[in-house]
């Protein structure tokens, strides 16, 4: 295990990523395996344990397990190609896109270290959510019981003929973000009550930056709800940021490393 | 895995072939055309093949393309694949009952479509279907990504402009994730149809539109919409009509910039099961790369525009913005007539439940639960130049800072409120306006008494546990527990859509107030004591001044025939605290008063509800210690010598009295008489009484 420390997280990220890269090209080489064949773009390893419950690494002490983590690995490719296009021209659909460096890295590192980033999130969130009193699944497994849960009360109470709202049937990426934004909202108002509203004199002052250099910018009562929700964000984000940087954050390397789209 | 796909890899190209020309060959050339199977691979593909099997995929949605598809053929893509910089603008139309269908082959993720900064005439899109009919999109992942460039882009673009412009049928669309694409103005984003055009252009429709179980996130303008030229076309017919038989259902939307769903000139949409979410300059963008995004001021959630008869249920909508107006979950916007929302749910939206806005009529908002949604704009906001608009067996709950109007009227059309409960455990008031009608409402919380409702009820609804409904398959806790005040209590609504918010059918007994009809049998209410004096009998009556006596007016009443001081009976059990007291009474005195008496102590500690001919009122007044005090009034004409039925409610610190059936007054007492008798009070007047029930 290598242990990373909220002062060390974004080293992490920063400087461990070119290692990461070196050893899964390595990794090939070391174990005598032939490269990794390329099946629908993307690289592929066959002699993976599919161990799903493996733990990929721990937040504050909460496991982030494999299957969670080549969950959400897939949902990160578009932007990870959008990225390597625009900022290094490398052309997404290359064959070897993948696994061939592309700015000094390979985008599969940067998009395994940006699925971490989106679950070491997930866990912070959720402890956090856990902490104020908000109900909420920690982890994947509770996640997913909680999402099969879900679809069976719809299930059974469209089938008694009963009201549901929403999709009959919740897919596991939708539910996914139903669940965040709501932990999300549920936070806001945490703090909300926590902390108070903003003051007369805090609204004054964002209205006054958000009309800066603007020709003919809306009057305060007009944007006043809108400021009042812009403070509540601003307030969450600030929160959130610290809650990520006093994260314990524990990588399996071992594990991450192993992990091939 | 490498090795052996080296191995099978001939083998299964083999068996392709030799079940492709198989098929080939039992087909005529004509049919062969119609129900091909086309492969795409973005991996092992390769455009000089067939197309026809897996093991002959092509590779490239240019080569897709290139070609007119025919009725039956489908168009299948690899699953896990992924195209960069390229798009698929189809072409070909299906026939009914044999659409051209787009699908995924295999297993793993959805096909990848990212087409990125592409465009086509100027915009992007990762599918276009452009002047065609009959075509099936299923199973893809589609993306743009942020692009710099400031163009119209889209998930998904059905459009009908220009040559072969005209009516078009039967586009379904399933199972799509569309996510992070930008365009530039209000005709772009995740789902588009767009009868596009100028004056002089041939003018587009569709009959037959099903948008369902796609995820839509992250997009900007708008999640899902329709949109005809038409409104900017006098030439073109179809402001009102061009989207027949659309159905959009269980789409899941997030993070978008203007609005969620939208239907723009249908004719009786279906919109169900839907959930939005953040929508309204909601996107996660980096404006240093997408810097032409639209100055957004107003959005809605879920809505419909220029159309009518349609029908939005069993939708969940939450976090839509006030920017710098609207930000509701619901509208009826302009010139959406004969629609309905019903059976939704709505919460955190901040700019509060329904808008309705100018050139609406006959809208239904009924069996729709909004708990602790914002309000910006007050719960309900009815702009000027609104038609009639029903708003019946609602929940709006609210029990947060909400501090604006929970109800509204427009200026022109009436707005019936019928058997809503507005549990206010915030702030904000009533609005009373010739313009609107209450009519058996349930008022809880703050300002209840504002509401000008001749039948409502301000007692707690009584719910099984209200505000817990998020993240919940239903709403459980906004039904009713047995004890609820609102169990029979409401009025009956025709054509009410047949049943509640929770499936039941409607009515169980007499109509609830609420989004829930109770389904249980609920005690009825126990007489604790009548008289109506057929046993000439008044022995268990105490009386106090006055000259009493039996007397036969119509039947036997009791009679106090001294119009001098004060007189008072009265009979009962000290103990009695909440009742419902009723009795016919008669007042003989002209200028005189005459009243019922209830939580009688003695002559000193009681209250009295009664009718004053001098100035023709109602009015309560309590004693207290001996000090007579009037705590409310209102406007009645008390006609002497006829008979009124008066009724007094009193249930802990709230009293409520009625004359003949119509509910006159009420009054929250801050520190109550805590129990006591019932009786009849007069001073300086003559007066009867008959029928004396008293309810528990």
């Amino acid at each position: 295990m290598i242990q990373i420390n909220r002062k060390k997280t974004y080293l992490f990220f920063a400087g461990v990523i070119p290692v990461l890269l070196i050893l899964v090209l390595l990794g090939v080489r070391w174990f005598g395996q032939p490269p990794a064949s390329v099946s629908d773009g993307f690289p592929v390893q066959t002699q993976v344990p599919q161990d799903g419950d493996a733990v990929v690494a721990t937040v504050n002490g909460a496991p982030v397990t494999k299957k969670e983590f080549k969950t959400r690995l897939p949902e990160q490719r578009a932007g990870i190609m959008t990225y390597f296009q625009q900022t290094y021209g490398c052309d997404p659909g290359g064959t070897d896109f993948w696994s061939t460096p592309c700015g000094g890295e390979a985008p599969v590192a940067r998009l395994k270290a940006t699925t971490l980033r989106l679950l070491v999130e997930d866990r912070v969130r959720e402890l956090a959510a856990d902490r104020a009193g908000i109900s909420v699944a920690i982890g994947y497994d509770a996640f997913l019981k909680e999402w099969e849960a879900e679809n069976r009360i719809r299930a059974n109470q469209l089938a008694a003929g009963q009201v549901i709202y929403g999709p009959r049937e919740y897919s596991e990426p939708a539910y996914y973000r139903y669940v965040v934004s709501n932990t999300i909202l549920g936070l806001k108002q945490w703090l909300l009550e926590h902390d108070g509203p903003p003051t007369e004199e805090q609204l004054r002052q964002a209205y006054a930056d958000s009309i800066s250099g603007k020709s003919d910018p809306p009057a305060f009562e007009t944007v006043r709800d809108a400021l009042i929700q812009q403070w509540s964000e601003e307030r969450y984000e600030s929160w959130f940021k610290s809650q990520l940087e006093q994260a314990e954050v524990e990588v399996n390397q071992q594990v991450y490393e192993g992990i091939i789209l | 895995m490498k090795r052996r796909s080296k191995a099978i890899l001939p083998l299964v190209i083999l068996i392709s072939l030799l079940l492709t020309s198989l098929v080939s060959g039992a087909a005529s050339p004509a049919a062969r055309a119609a129900g091909t199977t086309y492969y795409v691979d973005s991996s092992l593909g390769n455009d000089s093949s067939a197309g026809t099997s897996e093991g002959t995929a092509w590779k490239t949605l240019a080569k897709v393309n290139a070609m007119t598809f025919s009725p039956g053929d489908r168009i299948l893509l690899k699953a896990g694949s992924v195209w960069s910089d390229q798009y698929l603008d189809l072409k070909g139309s299906g026939a009914e009952g044999s659409p051209i269908v787009v699908d995924q082959y295999g297993s793993g993720s959805k096909p990848l479509i990212h087409f990125g900064n592409t465009s086509v005439n100027g915009e992007g899109f990762g599918v276009r279907l452009r002047n065609v009919s009959y075509w099936e999109i299923n199973n893809l992942e589609i993306t743009s990504g942020q692009q710099p460039t400031d163009m119209r882009r889209h998930g998904v673009l059905v459009v009908g402009e220009g040559t072969g412009a005209g009516s078009f049928m039967h586009i379904h669309i399933k199972n799509l994730s569309i996510h992070d694409i930008f365009g530039t103005d209000r005709r772009t984003g995740g789902i588009n149809f767009h009868a596009r055009g100028t004056n002089t252009a041939l003018e587009s429709t569709w009959d037959g539109i099903l948008i369902e179980n796609n995820t839509i996130i992250n997009v900007a303008d708008t999640g899902i919409q329709t949109m005809t030229d038409a409104f900017s076309n006098s030439a073109w017919t179809h402001k009102s009509d061009a989207f027949k038989n659309v159905v959009i259902r269980g789409n899941y939307v997030e993070k978008i910039h203007r609005d969620g769903i939208l239907v723009r000139a249908g004719v009786s949409p279906l919109i169900e099961y839907n959930t939005t979410n953040a929508i309204g300059n909601a996107c996660d963008v980096n404006t240093g790369v997408v810097s032409y995004l639209d100055h957004i001021a107003v959005v809605a959630a879920q809505w419909a525009y220029y159309t009518t008869g349609a029908v939005f249920q069993y939708n969940e909508a939450f976090d839509t913005r006030k920017l710098e107006g609207d930000g509701q979950p619901w509208d009826f916007d302009v010139q959406v007539k004969e629609s309905v929302y019903q059976y939704n749910y709505s919460h955190n939206n901040q700019g509060g439940t329904l808008l309705v806005m100018n050139d609406t009529d006959e809208n239904i908002f009924r069996y729709n639960i909004s708990q602790n949604d914002l309000d910006a704009n007050g719960a309900f906001h009815l702009t000027s130049g609104g038609g009639d608009l029903y708003i019946y067996n609602n929940i709006i709950y609210r029990s947060g800072t909400q501090n604006r109007a929970l109800t509204h009227a427009s200026n022109t059309g009436m707005a019936y409120y019928k058997n809503n409960i507005f549990y206010n455990g915030a702030s904000g008031q009533y609005t009373n306006s010739p313009r609107m009608a209450y009519d058996h409402n349930s008022f809880y919380g703050l300002n209840s008494s504002v509401a000008n409702d001749p039948y409502k009820i301000v007692g707690d609804p009584k719910f099984v546990n209200p505000n817990t409904a998020t993240g919940r398959a239903t709403a459980d806790g906004y039904k009713l527990l047995p004890t609820s005040p609102l169990i029979d209590a409401g009025v009956t609504v025709a054509a009410n859509g047949g049943k509640d918010f929770f499936g039941n059918p409607l009515y169980n007994g007499a109509p609830d107030i609420g989004a829930y009809e109770y389904q249980g049998t609920i005690p009825q209410p126990v007489t604790i004591f009548s008289d109506d004096f057929e046993d000439n009998d008044f022995s268990d009556w105490t009386v106090s001044g006055g000259s009493w006596n039996l007397t036969t007016d119509g039947s036997l009443t009791l009679s106090q025939n001294t119009a001098s001081g004060e007189a008072i009976a009265y009979t009962g059990n000290a103990s009695w605290n909440d009742y419902t007291y009723s009795a016919r009474i008669k007042l003989l005195t002209a200028s005189g008063n005459v009243g019922l008496l209830f939580r009688y102590v003695d002559n000193s500690n009681y209250y009295t509800l009664r009718l004053n001919d001098s100035g023709d009122k109602l009015e309560l007044y309590k004693k207290s210690g001996g000090t007579m005090t009037l705590v409310s009034s209102t406007g009645y004409a008390v006609t002497p010598g006829q008979w009124a039925a008066m009724k007094v409610s009193v249930s802990g610190n709230v009293i409520i009295g009625y004359v003949d059936g119509v509910q006159l007054l009420q009054w929250t007492d801050a520190s109550p008489l805590p129990a006591g008798k019932i009786g009849i009070r007069m001073h300086t007047s003559a007066a009867r009484m008959d029928d004396v029930k008293v309810v528990q």
